[in-house]
C-alpha cells in the first residue's frame, strides 16, 4: 500500500514538474522575400522545431521584407524591440545582413538560413569559425570550387573538342554577386569551361524580378551565338518564374547549372543543391540548440552537409553531353527531363 | 642383424610409403583447392564486378530511358573500358570485350589477344549469369579464363589471367607438402624408435641378457621388466624357466658327478685286476718258460694291455666330456718325444710291413711349452690309426713349427700314410665318438673308434684342431696343430744345469720300504718290482697294520693303497703324519688305480707325498722314489 501510494505521488509531482516546466517561446522570423524557397525552408524549419521540441510550446511572428533591405532592417529593429522574442530567425541573405547589422545583437539570439554567402556578408571570416556577434546558421550552398569540380566531371566524359561558352547569369543581390564572383576567379583553373559575366542590378518592389529577367534574356540574346548555354547565379533571380522558358525561347539557350531544383526542372542541365526542407531541419535543430541555452556565437557557421543532386536527360541529349553514370545513380529521384 | 636394426628397416619404409602417401594425397587436395580457388575468383571478378560495372550502367540507362540514346550508351560503356582498365591494373587480370556476333575485340587491356577454346570449358551460374571457365594456351602462355555474354549490348566478357600465380602456389604447395612429410616422418619414426626401444627392445634386451645369463651360469635368473604385457608375461615365463633349468642342472651336475664317481670306482675296480693280469704276466715271462707257455703269457700280457687302453680312452673321454680334464703343461723338444714316438711305434707298423718315416724342420734346437701327455696321446693316436690302416705302405710324421716369431706360435704335426683312405661321405663324421669309416673295419681293424673323437678334443684343449684330407684308397693326412710357447733349447740347457734331473739320478741300492696292498696279485707285482729296484719289501694288508709297523720299524717309504680293508691308506696317512715320533715323516707313495687327478691332490693334502696310478710300472716306481727320497 505504501508502495502504491508513493508511486502514485510521485506520479503527481512529475506531471506537476513538466506542467510548471513547459516554456512557450517567441521565435520571430524575418523572411527576406517572398520565393519559393524562401517559404519552403521557414515552413520546414516550423515543423522540424514543433517535431524536435514537443514539450515546448512556440509562437511565431513572421514578417516578409519584400527583398528590400531597408525594410528587412526596420522589421529585424521592430520585431526584436516589440516583440519580446527568444530567438530572431533571418531567412535569406538580405534579412540575415539586416540582423547581423543591428546594433541590439548583443541580446537576442539570432539565426539564419538560406544563406550562400555567410563569409561574403561579414557573419563569419570562414566556415567552421564562431561569429563575433550574436549569430550563428548554415549556408544551403556548396562552394563554387566544388560546383565546377562537378561541372567539369560531367564535361569531361563528353567528347567536347573545345571549351564549353557559360554565360555566367546574377544580379547585383549580394549572394548572386558573390557567387559569380568566386565562379569568374575560379575560371582558369578548368579549361572545359569559359565564363562569360551576364548581371543586371538587383530590384526591390512590384515586377522586380520580372524587370532583371527581362533585362537577362535580351543580354542573352545579343550574344547567344557565341554562347553554349548558362550558368543562372543564386539569389532571387534563379528563382524567377519562367525565366528559363523565356530564355529558351528567345536564344535557345538551355542552363548547364542550376542553383535549385526548379532550375533543373526548368531545364539546367544538372544542379547541386538544398531542398528547402532540408534547409528548415538543419536551422531547426541548431534553433533547439540556442533555446536550450546555447549562445549562438559559440556555434560555428558551417555549410549545410546534405545536398541533392539534379539532372535533366533532356538538355544533356540536346547539348551532346552525356551525363556520367555516377551523376545519374546520385541524382536518383532527381532525374528530369 | 640386431632387432632394433630390422625394426627400423621394415618400420621406416612403412613409414615412408605411409607419410608419402598422405602428403601426395594432401598435395592434390591443396593443389584442387587453390585451382577451384582461382576459378572460384575468377567466375566470381567476372560476374560480380565485371559484369555489374555493365549491368549497373546498363540498368541506369533503361531506368533513365537512355537505352537507345547512343551518346549515352557510348558514354557508359567506355565508362566500362575505363574502368576495367583501373581493375586491370589494380587486380593484373586481363579483360576484353567483344562483339559476340562478329568476335571483333571491343575492347582489350591485352594487346593482342586470342579467343579461348569454350569447347570444353566448364559451365558454371554465378548470380545468374551463366559463366564457361578453363585454362587454355593464349599467344603462347597459359591462362586461366571465364567468359561470359551480355545480351543487351551484344557483348561477350572474356577475363583471363596467366597461370605463373597459381603455378607459383602450386610449388609452394609441393615444398611445403615435401616438407612437412619429411619432418613428420623424421619425427614418427624417431617417436616409433623411442616406443619401440621402451616398450619392446629395451624388456627383450633385458629378456637377452637374462637368456644369455641363463646360458652361461645355468642359474636362476631374475628379469626386471615389470610390464602386464606379452613381454612382461614371457620374462617371467623366463624366470620360470630359469628356475627350472637351474633345477635340471643341479640334477644333471648330481648325475654327472654320479656318473663320475662310477667310472672312478669301475677304473678302480678294473685296473686292479688288471694290474694284477698285466704284472703277473711280466713277472711269468721272466720266468724260464717254453716257447709255447711263453708265446701264452705273451698274449696274455697283450690281451691285458689292449684292455687298459680301452679302458683308458673311456676314462679320457669321460674326463674331457664332464671338464675335468688338467692342463700339465712341461717343457719338452719336441723332436726328441716325435722321434721316440716314431721309435716306440715303429715295432707296430713293421708288423703291417709298413715303413713308419719321421721328418721335422727346424725343431732340432727348441723345446715347447705343452701338455706333453696329450700331445704324445695325439699323435700316438693318429699314428697308431694310420699303421692299423696302412699295410705295406709308409706312413710319414712330419712336423713343424708355425709362426714361430708371432705371439702364437703352433706346432704343427702332419701324420700321411698311403693306407685305405676315407670315402668322403664318412670323412665328415671321423671324429665322432664310435664311428669308424665303415662298420666292418671295427671288425677287421678293431679299436672303440674313440681314438680320432679323443684326438680331436685333446688338440681342442690344447688350443688347436686336427684337420683330415683324405682319397679312398690312396691314403689320408691327418694334420695337428696346437698352441705352443717356443725358446731356444740352450735357454733350456742354462737352466737345467741348475736343476736336479731325477732321471739321472741313480736310486740307492737296499732301501727298506712297506708296501701296504690288501690284494694279494696287486701285492705281489708291486713287491716283486721293487725288489727289482733293489729294495728290501715288508709288507702290510691294511692301513691300520702299515701304520703300527711304521711306529715300530724305520722305513725308507711306504707304499700305500687306498681301498684297503680295516682302515684306508688315506686314513692310514693321516694317522702316521699325526704320530708324535721320527716316523711322522717317513715319504708315503700312494697307490690308486683312481685315475682323475683331483682325487690324487686329495690324497697329497691328506699327507702322501707322491700317487703312484695303477698299473704300477718299474720306472713309475723308480721316479717316485727318487722324487719323494731327493
Amino acid at each position: 500500500m505504501k508502495r502504491i501510494l508513493g508511486a502514485l505521488l510521485t506520479l503527481v509531482a512529475c506531471s506537476f514538474h513538466s506542467v510548471t516546466h513547459a516554456e512557450v517561446y517567441r521565435i520571430g522570423i524575418v523572411d527576406t522575400v517572398s520565393l519559393p524557397i524562401v517559404e519552403g525552408s521557414r515552413d520546414a524549419f516550423i515543423k522540424e522545431l514543433d517535431r524536435i521540441m514537443p514539450e515546448d510550446d512556440f509562437e511565431f511572428v513572421t514578417v516578409n521584407a519584400e527583398g528590400s533591405f531597408e525594410k528587412a532592417a526596420e522589421l529585424v529593429t521592430r520585431v526584436i524591440a516589440n516583440e519580446n522574442i527568444d530567438l530572431l530567425v533571418t531567412v535569406a541573405t538580405l534579412a540575415t545582413s539586416a540582423a547581423f547589422n543591428h546594433s541590439d545583437t548583443g541580446t537576442t539570439p539570432m539565426l539564419f538560413m538560406t544563406v550562400a554567402d555567410p563569409i561574403g556578408e561579414g557573419v563569419v571570416n570562414a566556415f567552421e569559425q564562431t561569429s563575433a556577434k550574436n549569430i550563428t546558421g548554415q549556408s544551403h550552398v556548396l562552394a563554387a570550387s566544388v560546383k565546377l569540380d562537378m561541372l567539369d566531371g560531367l564535361l569531361s566524359a563528353s567528347d567536347i573538342t573545345k571549351p564549353v561558352k557559360i554565360a555566367l547569369v546574377h544580379s547585383s543581390y549580394p549572394s548572386s554577386r558573390n557567387l559569380a564572383r568566386e565562379l569568374l576567379a575560379l575560371d582558369t583553373a578548368y579549361p572545359n569551361v569559359e565564363f562569360i559575366n551576364v548581371s543586371t542590378p538587383f530590384l526591390t518592389g512590384d515586377n522586380a524580378l520580372s524587370h532583371m529577367s527581362t533585362d537577362i534574356v535580351n543580354q542573352l540574346a545579343e550574344r547567344a551565338q557565341a554562347l553554349d548555354g548558362y550558368w543562372l547565379s543564386t539569389g532571387p533571380l534563379s528563382q524567377a518564374e519562367g525565366l528559363v522558358e523565356a530564355i529558351y525561347a528567345k536564344t535557345s539557350l538551355l542552363p548547364i547549372f542550376g542553383e535549385n531544383i526548379t532550375s533543373v526542372q526548368q531545364g539546367a542541365l544538372m544542379g547541386v543543391v538544398s531542398d528547402a526542407e532540408s534547409i528548415g531541419q538543419t536551422a531547426a535543430n541548431t534553433a533547439k540548440r540556442i533555446l536550450q541555452g546555447e549562445s549562438p556565437n559559440s556555434i560555428p557557421v558551417k555549410r549545410m552537409d546534405k545536398y541533392t543532386m539534379a539532372v535533366n536527360i533532356s538538355t544533356a541529349i540536346t547539348l551532346n553531353i552525356p551525363i556520367p553514370s555516377a551523376y545519374l545513380k546520385l541524382a536518383k529521384h532527381h532525374v528530369y527531363q | 642383424m640386431k632387432i632394433k636394426f630390422k625394426l627400423l628397416a621394415t618400420f621406416v619404409p612403412i613409414l615412408f610409403i605411409g607419410m608419402t602417401t598422405t602428403g601426395y594425397w594432401s598435395y592434390l587436395t591443396a593443389y584442387e583447392s587453390v585451382r577451384e580457388k582461382e576459378y572460384q575468383l575468377l567466375t566470381q571478378t567476372l560476374s560480380l564486378t565485371f559484369m555489374e560495372l555493365v549491368n549497373e550502367r546498363h540498368f541506369l540507362l533503361v531506368n533513365s530511358g537512355l537505352e537507345n540514346v547512343p551518346v549515352f550508351r557510348d558514354a557508359y560503356q567506355n565508362e566500362v573500358f575505363d574502368e576495367l582498365k583501373l581493375l586491370h591494373r589494380s587486380t593484373g587480370k586481363h579483360y576484353t570485350v567483344t562483339n559476340a556476333s562478329s568476335n571483333e575485340i571491343l575492347f582489350s587491356t591485352q594487346e593482342t589477344w586470342s579467343r579461348p577454346p569454350t569447347d570444353n570449358a566448364s559451365i558454371v551460374s554465378v548470380n545468374s549469369y551463366k559463366v564457361a571457365f578453363g585454362e587454355a594456351e593464349l599467344n603462347g602462355e597459359k591462362v586461366l579464363f571465364a567468359c561470359t555474354s551480355f545480351a543487351p549490348w551484344n557483348w561477350k566478357l572474356t577475363i583471363s589471367q596467366p597461370t605463373n600465380a597459381l603455378e607459383r602456389s602450386l610449388v609452394k604447395i609441393t615444398w611445403t607438402a615435401l616438407l612437412v612429410t619429411l619432418l613428420s616422418l623424421i619425427l614418427v619414426s624417431f617417436l616409433l624408435g623411442r616406443v619401440i626401444h621402451h616398450f619392446v627392445l629395451k624388456p627383450v634386451s633385458k629378456i637377452k641378457q637374462a637368456t644369455g645369463h641363463i646360458a652361461e651360469e645355468k642359474s636362476q635368473v631374475s628379469i626386471s621388466v615389470q610390464e602386464h604385457d606379452e613381454l612382461g608375461e614371457l620374462a617371467r615365463d623366463v624366470e620360470v624357466m630359469s628356475a627350472d633349468i637351474a633345477d635340471y642342472v643341479t640334477k644333471a651336475q648330481s648325475a654327472s658327478k654320479a656318473k663320475t664317481d662310477f667310472l672312478a670306482v669301475m677304473s678302480h675296480e678294473i685296473r686292479t685286476p688288471l694290474n694284477g693280469i698285466q704284472g703277473l704276466a711280466t713277472l711269468l715271462l721272466e720266468t724260464p718258460l717254453d716257447e709255447k707257455q711263453k708265446q701264452y703269457a705273451t698274449d696274455l700280457k697283450t690281451s691285458a694291455g689292449i684292455l687298459a687302453q680301452v679302458i683308458n680312452d673311456v676314462l679320457d673321454l669321460s674326463k674331457i666330456e664332464s671338464g675335468r680334464t688338467e692342463m700339465d703343461l712341461t717343457e719338452f723338444n719336441p723332436d726328441d718325444m716325435l722321434r721316440d714316438l716314431v721309435t716306440l711305434l715303429g715295432t707296430n707298423a713293421s708288423a703291417n710291413n709298413t715303413r713308419l718315416e719321421y721328418r721335422s724342420r727346424d725343431l732340432g734346437n727348441v723345446v715347447i711349452t705343452s701338455d706333453i701327455t696329450k700331445l704324445r696321446q695325439i699323435v700316438i693316436n693318429l699314428t697308431s690309426n694310420a699303421i692299423k690302416f696302412t699295410r705295406e705302405g709308409t706312413v710319414t710324421v712330419s712336423a713343424k713349427l708355425k709362426g714361430r716369431e708371432t705371439e702364437n706360435p703352433q706346432l704343427v704335426v702332419a701324420v700321411k700314410d698311403t693306407g685305405i683312405g676315407i670315402a668322403p661321405e664318412r670323412l665328415q663324421h671321423i671324429f665322432e665318438k664310435f664311428m669308424q669309416s665303415d662298420t666292418s673295419i671295427s671288425r677287421r681293424y678293431g679299436g672303440t673308434g674313440l681314438g680320432l673323437s679323443i684326438a680331436k678334443e685333446l688338440a681342442q684343449l690344447l688350443g688347436g684342431d686336427i684337420k683330415v684330407v683324405s682319397r679312398e684308397g690312396e691314403g689320408s693326412c691327418f694334420t695337428v696343430n696346437v698352441q705352443v710357447k717356443v725358446r731356444s733349447a740352450d735357454e733350456q740347457q742354462q737352466e737345467q744345469l741348475q736343476e736336479f734331473d731325477a732321471s739321472e739320478a741313480q736310486l740307492s741300492s737296499g732301501l727298506r720300504v712297506l708296501l701296504a696292498e690288501d690284494n694279494a696279485i696287486n701285492a705281489v707285482v708291486a713287491q716283486a718290482l721293487l725288489e727289482q729296484l733293489g729294495c728290501h719289501v715288508d709288507t702290510a694288508e691294511n692301513g691300520l697294520e702299515a701304520s703300527i709297523k711304521v711306529e715300530s720299524n724305520a722305513y725308507d717309504a711306504v707304499f700305500m693303497d687306498i681301498h684297503m680293508p680295516v682302515m684306508d691308506g688315506v686314513e692310514a696317512t693321516q694317522r702316521i703324519r699325526a704320530a708324535k715320533n721320527n716316523s711322522a715323516s717317513v715319504p708315503i707313495i700312494g697307490l690308486t688305480a683312481e685315475a682323475f687327478t683331483e682325487r690324487h691332490q686329495v690324497f697329497i693334502q691328506a699327507g702322501m707325498n707322491d700317487v703312484v696310478t695303477k698299473p704300477v710300472t718299474l720306472e713309475a716306481l723308480r721316479k717316485s722314489l727318487l722324487v719323494t727320497l731327493h
